[in-house]
């Protein structure tokens, strides 16, 4: 089983697409980076609302953060792929696409939990953001299903990022909708009613809500927010799933995988 | 000035989709949190963070385009027609430090008419000759803080690597939130040698019309001029070794 896990798909397909491989830089983009994200956004937010607002904006961040490092990340593997024509040689390979997909979703996975939780405890130690004492059952609860929610949605992000020649412009628009729309910064509810509505078929903005609330900076019921947040991971999953089947029947009608854009 | 105007007309056909996202998306962006931000506390006087979001985005476009100005080129395999050039270097990677921060007031310029048009703020420019004055002096430091990160980027490759690292303390450390007057001593000092800290602190004081808005462009101009100086030594001193031994940290 050891050697599985060493020598595997997912251990190979990290070594040779995966973008931060060394400490030094691991420290740098999944400490310090994340670090002087929140002091940015906390900043902006204290000195615009009052300094009793930034435990707030510092939570939406922390989550925020998480699901930024995972849809960047699963949309470089795929795009890595894409850039050194390996990307027909999933299709086509014995095992079904889908399996490989999600071997390729783990690092990135358990890269976001690190940053979700280091992102936790700079809250703790530096933002003064106690951890629930007696919530931590639901808090670990909450962290597995946004990791859920979030990995679908970025599987659902990364395939259609394939419809772009260049994603950098995709890439970035939708990270600001997210920092706008999520209810990262501010609640949801101060959105118009349509906007509000589309927020609430994102994921992440559940799961900050939740957050939130846990951390009792809102009261709302964690577990009804946790079960629209499972839904809508799921919904996401089954679209990407379906879209994944798709562009797999059409690159084996095609014999290429969106070659000529 | 016929290199700046090739320079300009050369980046701003927008061929790279990460200068439209910081020139055209990100005031959109930032302005969005202030607006709504705004709803949180109605009493807040919005005019500082319009701005800010204007100097955010200038600031990116400053770091991403001239931090790479001359790397750029060596990707582009265009670094030794530079150096055979007849222009001297430093007049080369002058151009491009100025021309990026023209093109980085188009994001300031942007940010306002969405600031007032689309999210109906109301930006209180007391005076706009002064206020036009403050930009002028902003937009030098900013060229010469292009010019120095064009020389930092070159001197070591790691540096490249970690651009995205110094977006934000930067933003922090110059006082586009927090006026560098309220931070601890060590931090005010390290602000107050970066020319842009000068740069932003006159903008923000000309929409007061504070008593020090005219000092503070003084000591930004000042401040930058040094650089500039010294910049000027170590480019001629590049020139020196690329055309020696052809090669020097990251190029």
């Amino acid at each position: 089983m050891f050697l599985i896990n060493k020598y595997g798909f997912t251990n190979l397909s990290y070594k040779a697409i995966y973008s931060f491989q060394t400490i030094r830089l691991f420290i740098l983009f999944r400490i310090v980076d994340p670090f002087m994200h929140y002091i940015f956004f906390a900043t902006l937010a204290s000195s615009l609302v009052g300094s009793d607002y930034l435990k707030y904006v510092v939570i939406g961040n922390i989550a925020y953060y998480t699901c930024q490092t995972i849809m960047i990340n699963y949309m470089n593997m795929f795009r890595m792929e894409r850039r050194y024509g390996t990307l027909e040689l999933n299709i086509a390979s014995p095992t079904p696409t889908l399996l490989i997909i999600l071997r390729k979703g783990i690092v990135p996975l358990l890269d976001g939990l690190f940053v979700f939780m280091v992102g936790l405890m700079i809250g703790w130690f530096l933002f003064d953001i106690k951890m629930p004492a007696g919530n931590l059952d639901t808090l670990l609860m909450l962290i597995l299903i946004t990791m859920f929610s979030v990995i679908s949605f970025s599987l659902l992000f990364a395939s259609v990022s394939l419809l772009f020649s260049n994603v950098n412009l995709f890439l970035n628009i939708s990270l600001a909708f997210f920092q706008v729309f999520c209810g990262v910064n501010f609640s949801v509810t101060l959105l118009p009613e349509p906007l509000e509505l589309l927020a609430r078929m994102l994921p992440l903005t559940h799961s900050i809500e939740a957050l939130r609330s846990i951390y009792s900076l809102e009261n709302y019921d964690v577990y009804q927010l946790l079960g629209k947040e499972i839904m809508i991971g799921a919904c996401y999953l089954i679209v990407s799933v379906f879209l994944v089947s798709v562009m797999e029947k059409l690159a084996r009608k095609n014999g290429a995988l969106l070659k000529n854009i | 000035m016929f290199l700046l105007i090739r320079e300009i007309k050369y980046f701003t056909n927008f061929n790279n989709k990460m200068y439209q996202f910081l020139l055209f998306f990100q005031p959109l962006m930032f302005l969005s949190i202030v607006y709504f931000l705004k709803q949180v506390r109605g009493d807040i006087n919005s005019d500082r963070f319009v701005l800010a979001s204007a100097l955010i985005s200038m600031w990116s476009y400053v770091l991403y385009s001239s931090g790479s100005a001359l790397i750029s080129q060596k990707w582009n395999d265009t670094l030794k027609l530079l150096i055979a050039a007849p222009a001297s270097l430093f007049a080369v990677i002058l151009t491009k430090a100025l021309s990026n921060s023209v093109i980085a007031l188009i994001s300031m310029v942007l940010s306002f008419i969405y600031a007032r048009f689309l999210f109906q703020f109301n930006i209180g420019i007391a005076h706009y000759g002064y206020f036009l004055l403050s930009i002028l002096v902003l937009m030098f430091s900013l060229s010469v803080v292009g010019l120095i990160l064009a020389i930092v980027f070159v001197a070591s490759q790691n540096v490249f690597d970690f651009q995205n690292l110094i977006l934000t303390p930067m933003i922090l450390l110059c006082g586009v939130f927090i006026p560098v007057e309220q931070f601890p001593v060590l931090l005010k000092y390290i602000a107050y040698l970066i020319p842009m800290t000068w740069g932003i602190k006159s903008v923000q004081e000309t929409l007061v019309l504070s008593e020090s808005m005219f000092s503070s462009m003084a000591i930004s101009i000042a401040v930058s001029l040094i650089y500039l100086i010294l910049a000027y030594f170590i480019v001629k001193k590049i020139e020196v070794v690329l055309r020696k031994t052809g090669s020097l940290g990251a190029i």
